[in-house]
């Protein structure tokens, strides 16, 4: 490597195949794998990249073809031990019976330390394998759209510090119950919840919980007291972003810790909510009737 | 940090000596690690580094060294410096910076000259032409390499 460095003229091509692979982490999937043309070297230092992405550009002419079969494709010959992070966004023009899970599974196989998954397709909400719920290695999970969390009774997702739940259907509301208290060392939690996503009583109880952004819309269609409602459990709470437009009633328990809180909530904010609020330095509250 | 010695002494490669700060000079966790172990006087031998690299990795250590401390609105200015320290850059000295960053594991730095690499090379005809790769298929592979991966040409 010495003689390399001596030489006037270095080559970006002549470093080594991990700081190729690190270069190539940081350009577009879809270029990364077009570099086996460049020569017989470049062949494979793209199957050992450990960050990829496929997205669906649903700006994109309908004529376009989904990202799935280059996905498929290219997750064939991809050959990188560890995963740090796949993302996959899969719009209308995919076709609704390719199986997703397969490569969720594969992921979780190589210890996946962020996985991105939306599914905005026509398709119904779709179950992803039981053991993504089990993997050890995950550390930031994001599910949104297409997506019915199933959260198995004896999983535990032991890295898991980031999750984030975007307009996704459960299965009932122990699976919500579930998967939250199966988090141990979750950290941060961002939901935005659709109306129709089979939960009524939506109970956030994570010990290790610092930041929650919660995000409902209107409640279409019902009148008087639904029993819908929102728990939160966060003894370690210190940030508290509540968006929500839809009347659900709010449970809170007492929060120490917290210093931040913006509540903008159509409920109007009760003794309990309130007193649990003593110990922020900042607070906006809006209410809307 | 040991308080007694403020400077150090980083010698390149072909025997041009720097003086710096220690706290610039420990951005490095290679030279972190050097002065914990074996620091011979205070001066550390940098065998894989140019005089002309080093000059500019200490460049962009001081320039770091100094903004990490002054808090949030220099984020941008900071921001803005890298992408100049990087921007004229030709292959040849990102080459060298790149290998030199993974040899004194500064990874800020490394990141930096990755990235400028990266947003050099934005399609294949620039991967052949930035990175000056011969193609060493001959022909009748590189037509059975395209049919066989035609996979990847979709659009």
């Amino acid at each position: 490597m010495s003689e390399a460095i001596l030489e006037e003229t270095g080559r970006i091509s002549e470093l080594p195949d991990d700081l190729l692979i690190r270069i190539l982490s940081l350009v577009p999937t879809k270029d990364a794998v077009a570099t086996m043309f460049l020569s017989k070297r470049w062949l494979s230092i793209w199957t050992m990249v450990p960050t990829l992405e496929y997205k669906d550009n649903e700006d994109e002419e309908e004529s376009q073809k989904s990202v799935w079969w280059f996905l498929e494709n290219s997750l064939k010959l991809h050959k990188a031990p560890v995963i740090d992070s796949l993302c996959v966004e899969l719009g209308s023009r995919c076709p609704i019976d390719v199986n997703v899970g397969k490569w969720v599974e594969n992921a979780v196989d190589r210890r996946v330390l962020d996985l991105k998954i939306k599914l905005v397709w026509s398709a119904d909400p779709t179950s992803l394998p039981t053991r993504l719920y089990s993997c050890e290695s995950l550390v930031t999970l994001t599910l949104s759209d297409k997506i019915l969390v199933d959260f198995p009774s004896s999983s535990c997702l032991t890295s898991l510090r980031l999750l984030k739940l975007y307009s996704v259907v459960y299965k009932d509301e122990d699976s919500v119950l579930r998967f939250l208290s199966s988090c141990p060392v979750l950290k941060a939690l961002f939901v935005s919840r659709e109306n129709d996503d089979n939960v009524k009583k939506f109970t956030v109880k994570v010990p290790s919980l610092w930041w929650l952004w919660y995000g409902k819309g209107l409640n279409i269609g019902d009148v008087g007291d639904t029993g819908r409602c929102l728990v939160i459990d966060t003894p370690a709470l210190v940030y508290l972003h509540i968006l929500d437009s839809s009347g659900d009633y709010c449970l809170v328990n007492n929060m120490p810790c917290l210093e931040e809180a913006y509540i903008d909530s159509k409920a109007y904010p009760d003794d309990r909510l309130l007193r649990s609020l003593s110990s922020v330095l900042s607070l906006e509250l809006n209410h809307e009737t | 940090m040991s308080k007694s010695e403020k400077k150090i002494v980083l010698k390149s490669l072909d025997n041009e000596a720097f003086e710096v700060e220690k706290a610039v000079a420990l951005q490095s966790q290679t030279i972190w690690v050097m002065c914990e172990d074996k620091c011979v006087g205070n001066e550390i031998p940098l065998e894989n580094v140019t005089g002309q690299i080093l000059a500019k990795v200490i460049d962009y250590c001081k320039k770091h060294a100094v903004v990490d401390g002054d808090g949030d609105e220099s984020s941008e200015e900071l921001k803005n410096w890298d992408t100049e320290f990087t921007k004229n850059m030709d292959q040849s000295t990102l080459f060298n910076m790149i290998l030199a960053a993974n040899y004194l594991n500064i990874k800020s730095l490394l990141n930096l000259t990755c990235q400028a690499v990266a947003d050099k090379t934005k399609t294949i005809d620039e991967f052949h032409t930035f990175l000056n790769i011969e193609n060493n298929f001959t022909p009748e592979e590189e037509a059975q390499i395209c049919q066989e991966n035609l996979w990847a040409f979709d659009d």
